[in-house]
């Protein structure tokens, strides 16, 4: 073992695994592990197979009890990763003890991905930390290294046992995905020593993979990334996922004169550990590669995140200046902070919009912007999308809490509450919010960043209604004058040009003549659109009308973002025209 | 590690013991009231082939004890930590079995420091009027702003377990939006319980009938009509469907307590023959609106609420109000006769839809509030009942609630309702059986059982049109889901005359003959 803790290969290895072991959390934060074991037919009992298969897996529940101990990351990541450590490398040493499966180093690689995969994805919707997920490869690392130590002396577990197992924990359609690798390695090892061992083991691949395919459209699992462009770092994942058997085989057919068949020996013990960790970090190079894209923009946006919630305001507006390449939820988060420290007029378009810059799967910000804004039933709406879409996510929970409390609906907070008290991390702030149960009104007024658009927004509603009515939006009540502003600021957040221009058109006389720059260029940005009537009704600077004609110009000659915001500066005519707003499906 | 798999068994050997080993305690004080259990079980009428009937005691206590006496014989059950008791299915059938006719007795012990108190007992009364075996309904969030995940369950009375019936989202490849689907409205005949259908919506929508066997995607929308099929009824005995041609909108407040504004702008009946594909006018007006439908039990009317308010913008939802209505239906010649307004419920300024009957052919149940026909989030919803022989109606007030109580029906023998009610949170809706019995009285209603009683309050779903039905449905989602995917959508031809200057009150293969309100239709121009 002191060999193996030398080894310099080895020792590097361990240091792609930190990489692997975080790229893994980002690339199935995408959730294609959750869909990878969708389909079961082997289990008859209906529950199960609905409720514990079909839904998550075992790994699932494992994952939900022991997220709810993250108060406390550290220790839980150091508990969980010595676990996951314990699997690996056990599964490492099992198979490096057996000659002739050399190539079956790499499925325990494969497997311990899937593991991780599904635990950090709990893990990081319970917490979005991205602190826990270096933490949790750094100890990966450490106890690799100690279980190695300790279980050198394990021998004589049936792989198919492990096999089992490891399926059963974490879904069947992954166990026709483990048969058809095994299928496959021994089958590229067998054929070098006899090829009718080498056809038996290719048909347990084929029935592998006639295994995955029996389950209606499993196939289209695997060729996802091939129509879904999103996952390409899944598809690139995979692909090196099958090559990686290729090398090793060229691997070993190089050494296997002097280090094979004669296993039992320190020699050989390297030899399959490297082999192991070659496997992980060739996944780790792509899988990295592919999903730093996302957390660039997704630390900013766990930043901010963290900010709103302990309501340090300015700290957001500093920390979304500091973020290099913003995503939509970054900038929705932003405007929470700008609106909190009055600046939402001022700065809300002064901020870079490349399209580039936007990836985004789902709108995590939109409760908590609906939320500030005044609007708690949309907050609750869009809170309650992603839900459904992204599971349990206590921060989630927790606007939908503050926004049954705003709308008075104490027995549905409690509903949500209930439910996080589950987790010792929120278990304080439920009963705090459980003493405002009583009025909502002094709720808005306690907690003060909500105070200024709620104390309004009681009075007021805006119904939004599927067309056919010619104006969706109804102003039920006079607009109050404090919530005007996030209004109109959402709907151009939005690029609702309909929508603006019926609320300008109810609310516009209340800005006494002076309105701000965003809202002119929106009128602007309508009159380029052929709708003249704001621009007739409000007055809109003449520089402003000029410099809405000098920027379309510019557009038609092929300027593109850069030079736009290099000549014009950022305002809301760069953002209508360059930031891309995510799309969803509304076809309820 | 061996000593430790050891001590393991040995614990989970000792817990076991321990749970089987529950004993009334000698000494109690007797408490001068009943025990908060959820859900509320206590003092309820059930029937004897329903599931265990497991709750959680949440009222003061350590430890407690359940003491349950039926027929001759007793049991006695302990909680678990968190209070809750459950019972095995074998247990469970015998104590049903035995009680048959009778109740349940049970007495709940709560060690509460070092004394034990006991409880006022409460009962369950087990008649030998069975319930349906399947409940079909729809899990729907309580506010949305897309499709969400959403999928049409069948749930076994008789074992509490539930199964999906079509749910996209375990068919799906990815969460890609594309592949969502909205559905409906899942119904089936009452004489033939194997045939159903539900509706499926979005780009390949349509009517995913099953009929003899045969499962099939339907485009219903044909002809001149201006909207698909929507809310549907099969004929009791033949192969006949009356569904509306509605357009159905939403509209949402930003911060009401109404939540959702759900109307129709436009509703007309049509008939749907199974076994020509054909759909055909049963009832077209263009100045009326018409919805919600069902079948009386012989099949020999058609019941079904109207309005005449239309919908100018959203918030006039609030004053769209509903009348009850049926018509005589020939099968003959598939027409209809006069209409007679049964539940005329303008007049006292509310709105009356979702007429059912019950197989007695007496009894009407219905949902009236103050506005509207859906009612999921109009807290005025409750829930009524007609002695079609007197046309006296009444409130069933044990059932009702200050919350939406709605979506009801009748099981096939008559003798058990089932509705959903939003009284727990007013947000999420829950199922709940009631006792009917001959004398047309509702008894306390019961919240469906799940295995684990805290499921429902868990649930971050709201239980949606809920029906009972007598057979499972045997297909799974990937059998409709691969129908919406491979197959080709079937269009129904349309059997009444397309010249729409001839369309009015007697359009299509029916002839109406005054109408009540209806009567005089200005004939449609081109």
């Amino acid at each position: 073992m002191l060999e193996t803790l030398k080894n310099k290969q080895t020792i590097i290895a361990s240091v792609l695994w930190l990489a692997f072991a975080i790229a893994f959390l980002g690339v199935y934060e995408q959730d294609i592990i959750y869909n990878l074991h969708l389909g079961s037919f082997f289990c008859n009992a209906e529950y199960y197979h609905d409720k514990v298969i079909i839904e998550d897996g075992h790994l699932t529940y494992l994952a939900r009890y022991l997220s709810q101990f993250f108060i406390y990351p550290l220790p839980s990541t150091i508990a969980l990763s010595v676990v996951l450590c314990g699997i690996s490398i056990w599964l490492s040493r099992i198979i490096e003890y057996k000659p002739g499966n050399v190539m079956m180093a790499f499925l325990p690689a494969f497997l311990c991905a899937l593991l991780i995969g599904i635990v950090g994805k709990h893990m990081h919707n319970a917490i979005r930390d991205v602190l826990t997920l270096p933490c949790m490869g750094l100890f990966l690392i450490v106890g690799n290294m100690w279980v190695a130590k300790k279980m050198q002396d394990r021998k004589d577990i049936m792989f198919l046992y492990i096999d089992v197992a490891l399926v059963t924990f974490i879904g069947f359609i992954i166990g026709g995905v483990v048969g058809f690798f095994a299928g496959l390695g021994m089958a590229c090892t067998a054929a070098t020593r006899n090829l009718k061992q080498g056809a038996v083991c290719l048909a347990v691949a084929v029935a592998c993979t006639l295994y995955m395919t029996w389950w209606y459209s499993d196939t289209r699992y695997w060729l996802t990334p091939l129509t879904n462009f999103d996952y390409k770092a899944v598809a690139v994942t995979e692909l090196f996922v099958f090559l990686s058997p290729s090398i090793l085989i060229l691997d070993k057919k190089m050494k296997s004169s002097d280090k094979l068949p004669n296993a039992r020996n320190v020699n050989d013990k390297i030899y399959g550990f490297k082999f192991f960790n070659i496997a992980l970090a060739v996944i780790a190079a792509c899988a990295t590669y592919f999903s730093s894209e996302r957390h660039s923009a997704f630390r900013g946006e766990c930043k901010l995140t963290r900010l709103m919630v302990n309501n340090d305001f300015k700290g957001m507006v500093k920390a979304a200046k500091e973020i290099e390449e913003p995503n939509w939820a970054c900038y929705g988060l932003r405007l929470i902070g700008l609106d909190q420290t009055g600046k939402l007029e001022e700065d809300m378009f002064k901020y870079t919009c490349r399209k580039s810059d936007f990836p985004i799967t789902y709108e995590f910000h939109y409760p908590w912007l609906n939320l500030y804004a005044g609007q708690p039933l949309y907050s609750l709406s869009y809170a309650m999308d992603y839900h459904l879409f992204k599971e349990e996510n206590y921060l989630n929970m927790m606007a939908m809490a503050y926004d049954y409390i705003l709308v008075g609906e104490k027995e549905a907070a409690e509903k949500i509450l209930s439910k996080m008290d589950d987790n010792i991390v929120y278990r304080k702030w439920c009963e705090k919010i459980r003493k405002h149960y009583g009025s909502h009104i002094e709720f808005a007024q306690t907690h003060k960043q909500f105070g200024k658009a709620m104390m309004g927004a009681f009075r007021e509603n805006i119904v939004i209604g599927q067309i056919p009515f010619e104006a969706t939006f109804k102003l039920s009540n006079k607009m109050n004058g404090v919530n005007i502003s996030r209004r109109v600021y959402l709907t151009l957040f939005e690029k609702d040009m309909e929508g603006f221009k019926i609320l300008m058109n109810a609310v516009g006389d209340k800005y006494n003549g002076a309105l701000p720059e965003p809202i002119q260029e929106a009128i602007c940005i309508l009159a380029i659109n052929g709708d003249n009537d704001l621009l007739e009704k409000l007055p809109v600077s003449p520089i402003i009308g000029t410099r809405a004609n000098n920027i379309l110009g510019d557009m038609r000659k092929g300027m593109d973002y850069d030079q736009i915001a290099m000549k014009y500066g950022d305002s809301y005519f760069t953002y209508f025209f360059f930031a891309v707003k995510p799309e969803r499906n509304n076809n309820q | 590690m061996r000593n430790l798999l050891y001590s393991i068994f040995a614990c989970t050997v000792a817990a076991l013991l321990s749970a089987c080993t529950a004993v009334v305690p000698k000494e109690s004080t007797s408490i001068d009231s009943l025990p908060q259990i959820y859900p509320d079980y206590t003092n309820v009428t059930i029937p004897v082939n329903i599931a265990p009937l497991n709750f959680k005691i949440e009222s003061n206590g350590d430890k407690f004890v359940v003491k349950a006496t039926y027929g001759d014989k007793e049991r006695v059950f302990g909680a678990d930590s968190e209070g809750i008791v459950k019972i095995s299915s074998k247990t469970w059938k015998e104590m049903t079995n035995l009680a048959n006719g009778e109740s349940i007795r049970y007495d709940i012990y709560a060690k509460q420091g070092e004394k034990w108190v006991k409880y006022n007992t409460f009962r369950q009364t087990v008649v030998s009027d069975s319930i349906d075996n399947f409940l079909t309904y729809r899990l729907i969030e309580p506010l949305y702003k897309n499709v969400g995940h959403m999928g049409i369950y069948q749930y076994n009375t008789e074992t509490s377990q539930e199964k999906a019936i079509f749910d996209y989202r375990k068919n799906q490849i990815s969460r890609d939006y594309d592949h969502t689907y909205c559905m409906n409205c899942h119904t089936s005949q009452r004489s033939n319980p194997a045939n159903r259908m539900f509706y499926v919506r979005g780009k390949k929508g349509g009517m995913m009938l099953t009929y003899n066997g045969e499962t099939k995607l339907v485009n219903t929308k044909c002809g001149d009509m201006k909207y698909s099929t929507a809310y549907a009824s099969w004929h009791p005995t033949l192969p006949l469907i009356a569904c509306t041609s509605e357009n159905v909108r939403q509209s949402f407040p930003s911060n009401d307590n109404k939540k959702i504004y759900q109307f129709d702008r436009y509703g007309d009946i049509m008939l749907y023959d199974v076994e020509k594909n054909e759909v055909t006018a049963l009832y077209k007006t263009p100045n009326r609106t018409e919805g919600l439908l069902t079948w009386s039990p012989d099949g020999e009317y058609l019941y079904y609420c109207y309005t005449d308010s239309a919908i100018t913008e959203p918030s006039t939802a609030t004053k769209q109000r509903y009348n009850i209505a049926r018509v005589k239906f020939n099968a003959k010649d598939k027409s209809i006769g006069e209409s007679e307004l049964l539940v005329n419920a303008t007049s006292v300024d509310s709105s009356a839809a979702s007429p059912k009957v019950n197989i007695d052919g007496k009894h009407m149940m219905f949902r009236m509030g103050k506005y509207g026909m859906y009612m999921q989030t109009n807290k005025t919803a409750d829930i009524y009942m007609m002695n079609l022989d007197t046309r006296k109606y009444y409130a069933l007030d044990s059932l009702n609630s200050t919350q939406a109580d709605h979506f009801h029906d009748f099981s096939s023998t008559g003798r058990w309702i089932v509705f959903e009610s939003k009284k727990e949170d007013g947000n999420y809706a829950k199922v709940y059986f009631s006792y009917f019995d001959k004398d047309g009285v509702a008894h306390k209603p019961f919240a469906i059982p799940h295995e684990n009683p805290l499921w429902d309050k868990e649930l971050m779903k709201s239980y949606n049109c809920t029906e009972f039905c007598t057979a499972a449905n045997d297909k799974a989602p990937k059998d409709y889901h691969k129908i919406i995917e491979d197959e080709p959508l079937k269009q129904a031809s349309y059997g009444s005359p397309i010249d729409t200057s001839s369309i009015n009150g007697t359009s299509g293969a029916s002839q109406v003959n005054g109408v009540a309100g209806a009567s005089v239709v200005s004939p449609k121009k081109k």
